[in-house]
């Protein structure tokens, strides 16, 4: 007999962006019959979890939101991840989403039950079911802690900067960071305010530009109110201006050199102690990794109290660390600012398709996916930010909200044929991975001194990043291809290829 | 596929044109990119070129100005004529993209060659001068005459919009200048554009077209376009956000315009106006 659970349409994983985005969408569509599961206290994903000190976006704020719910009140071009925060808590209660979510909820196991047709998802609060599952845990929600010996035996405290303990007091401690890219970049400066010292041990050194910041007046967000198309002009500026840079991802060579030479210039224009210019000069191609912006990251490392190791960490004793280099320092506190489990996504472990296989398992040589969004094998799953929508130029909300798109247009087209189960159908799942990663042949990514997070760490394709422009991947993608999947319909359940 | 480019010559007369190869053939028509008023390959094309090769061949000619009096657009769409009949195979499908001055020469090429160019794009391009586009012409060549210091800004304020011009601090925007270096070519290429008139023309082309407008072109206002739009029958407007300079305001958004019609023109519905696309 059947386990009976919460029964809704569609079950969301997750209250980030993607989740939160992809309720509201349905709403907009009249679909009311979904239920989301968070596994924290409140809705927000990354901007609920990262509260480290100067945890910005480096997406200008009038991009990087909702296209349908634009915020004329943004205080910046550059948003805090607090004003983010509120942000989406102001989507969700303006569109009333709070009542369909069950917060302190976190996913086990889902798994697809053949038989009834029928997602069976296992949580801490016990089971639901759902005709559709998506997937909304985003790319950067389970934090990456590195094995590092004798890590066990430090006595001081340790924290990673998605999981900052505010009740730790970092005044007057020898602090050691363990990172120098995005997070580490917005937090550096912040923590040398206070420190006793503070040690950066960088494996790489980033690519830096000025970060353009500066808050809106009050009369340019008075236009923004009054009126609208402001914003969207705004809007369209800022995202092309973005699409113009993946020619840097793209290797081109004019573009890849000007972006080069405008890093190096803002670094001498710093730092003109030669060591540390050169310390801190990437030796990598830029675009290979997320090019940072900060106007404050450098000049800390003038200051009496901060040093920089550009070697990476070997070990940690119990009282401080050793670098790779030999060098030991003294540490009250380590901050791992070492990023995010993007490559191979911990929720993949626990979804499980119709051959009783996990996304983990099939995706034991590298995840991939049909249109980025749904997989063979996975009848009824839809993944939001799934294999190669991760942006190395543009707003990870155009991805998302394309995928809204998608599957808005995937759900009209059931209802219309009366279809009660699909799956991506494995060749079409093959060629558009195929076209993938040919597109990505020649990009930075995988030029030979590229060690990118953006890489499967065991097939080294690039399946986590979108290898063209990000307004091809609406071109793509802001359809169901209703060719590319198998059906099993409500009436006469048979299996037919569309 | 890496982007590097070739540079090859094609024989046009008694000369040899040069010409910029870049892409491999595919799937999708094969674009030829002709470049406007005083420009070249590496001015008007250097981000446009390469990124439209990453999907299929693309081949830029260098316009030769020819030393002689009454230029007409026929000196120049020859030369275009000539490449395809040199560099592109018979069965290979083509796509003529031209900008400014350039795009009065595609559209005398496509109504030429009628039978080989199955798909058009006329970024800020025109068919008649108009009085107030003489005006302009009449003062660049008073500036030029004298060598006035003038010029360059003259031609700055011409081809930038208001939003990417105020964008920039004064200094910035006097700084321009520098890459601003008239020719005798250019100059001869403005008696050109002092007279263009291809209307009679435009009847004789039936490719699939795109007409692409420059909002905030003080150049070649969108009116003008708009003609161009009138008179091919099977054409598409679509206005972008831009001053004249559309590859140094918007090279990524001709990018994706240029990539979807040459490879998709069946999206764009025929003889409409097209909504840009607001993220």
């Amino acid at each position: 007999m059947q386990a009976k659970g919460q029964r809704s349409k569609i079950l969301i994983v997750g209250s980030g962006f993607g989740g939160l985005g992809m309720a509201i969408r349905l709403k907009q569509q009249g679909i009311h019959d979904f239920k989301i599961i968070e596994r924290a206290a409140e809705v927000g994903g990354t901007w609920r979890d990262n509260t480290y000190p100067g945890v910005a976006c480096d997406v200008p704020s009038h991009l990087y939101s909702f296209s349908f719910i634009k915020n004329p009140d943004w205080s910046r071009v550059f948003p805090h991840g607090a004003e983010i925060q509120r942000y989406l808590i102001q989507c969700c209660d303006q569109e009333n989403i709070r009542p369909h979510i069950d917060f302190h909820t976190q996913l086990e196991k889902a798994s697809w039950n053949a038989r009834e047709r029928i997602w069976e998802i296992h949580t801490s609060k016990g089971l639901y079911q759902a005709e559709i599952l998506i997937t909304a845990t985003g790319h950067l929600a389970d934090e990456h802690l590195p094995q590092i010996p004798g890590l066990e035996e430090f006595e001081g405290q340790v924290m990673h900067s998605a999981r900052w303990n505010h009740e730790l007091n970092l005044e007057n401690q020898h602090i050691v960071v363990v990172g120098s890219g995005a997070s580490a970049i917005q937090l550096v400066p912040e923590i040398a305010k206070t420190a006793k010292s503070l040690t950066v041990l960088q494996r790489s050194a980033p690519y830096i530009l000025p970060r353009p910041d500066r808050a809106y007046s009050e009369s340019e967000k008075q236009l923004f109110r009054k009126d609208p198309d402001s914003i969207s002009a705004l809007r369209h500026s800022l995202f092309w201006g973005n699409e113009y840079n993946f020619a840097q991802r793209r290797n081109l060579k004019s573009q890849i050199e000007r972006v080069k030479k405008n890093c190096l210039q803002f670094l001498k224009h710093q730092i003109s102690d030669p060591e540390l210019q050169r310390k801190l000069t990437p030796n990598y191609q830029p675009g290979c990794k997320r090019l940072l912006l900060s106007n404050d990251y450098y000049p800390t490392f003038l200051k009496p109290n901060v040093t920089l190791e550009d070697s990476a960490l070997a070990e940690v004793t119990k009282d401080g660390v050793l670098s790779q280099a030999g060098n030991k320092f003294s540490a009250d506190i380590i901050v791992f600012a070492t990023g995010f489990e993007a490559a191979r996504p911990p929720y993949a472990a626990k979804v499980v398709g119709k051959q009783g296989l996990s996304l983990e398992q099939q995706w034991s040589s590298g995840m991939q996916g049909y249109q980025s969004t749904t997989v063979h094998n996975f009848p009824n799953l839809f993944i939001l930010n799934g294999p190669n929508t991760g942006s190395g130029q543009n707003s990870a909300l155009y991805f998302l909200e394309t995928q809204f798109d998608l599957i808005l247009d995937a759900l009209q087209f059931f209802e219309q044929e009366q279809i009660q189960v699909f799956e991506a159908d494995q060749s079409a799942e093959n060629s558009y991975m195929q076209e993938l990663q040919q597109l990505s042949q020649g990009s930075v990514w995988l030029s030979e001194s590229c060690k990118s997070w953006y890489l499967d760490p065991v097939s080294r394709q690039l399946t986590l990043v979108w290898p063209d422009y990000a307004h091809s991947f609406r071109d793509k993608n802001q359809h169901f291809i209703r060719s590319g999947y198998h059906y099993q319909y409500v009436e006469s359940r048979q299996q037919k290829l569309v | 596929m890496d982007l590097d480019m070739i540079t090859r010559q094609c024989p046009y007369a008694d000369l040899q044109l040069n010409f910029h190869e870049v892409g491999q053939r595919s799937a999708f028509p094969t674009i030829i990119l002709i470049h406007g008023t005083g420009g070249n390959t590496d001015k008007h094309f250097s981000y446009i070129f390469p990124m439209l090769g990453i999907h299929q061949r693309v081949l830029s000619i260098d316009l030769h100005t020819p030393n002689k009096a009454d230029l007409k657009v026929t000196d120049f769409s020859q030369q275009v004529e000539a490449l395809i009949q040199h560099a592109v195979a018979k069965d290979e499908i083509i796509t003529v993209v031209g900008y400014s001055l350039g795009a009065v020469i595609a559209a005398q090429v496509a109504a030429s060659l009628k039978q080989r160019v199955a798909r058009l794009i006329l970024l800020a391009g025109w068919a008649k001068t108009s009085s107030v586009q003489q005006l302009r012409t009449v003062i660049w060549q008073q500036l030029f005459t004298e060598q006035s210091a003038a010029l360059p800004h003259f031609v700055n304020y011409c081809l930038y919009s208001d939003d990417y011009l105020s964008a920039r601090s004064e200094q910035q925007v006097l700084d321009l200048a520098r890459f601003v270096k008239p020719s005798q070519d250019a100059a001869k290429q403005r008696e050109l554009n002092y007279r263009i008139d291809i209307t009679s023309a435009l009847s004789d082309i039936c490719a699939e077209t795109l007409v692409v407008a420059c909002r905030e072109d003080r150049m070649v206002p969108v009116a003008q376009a708009k003609l161009l739009f009138a008179s091919i029958s099977n054409s598409r407007y679509i206005e972008i956000s831009s001053g004249h300079a559309l590859y140094v305001e918007a090279p990524a958004e001709v990018v994706q315009l240029v990539n979807q019609f040459s490879q998709h023109p069946e999206q764009y519905p025929v003889n409409q106006k097209i909504q840009p696309y607001m993220p």
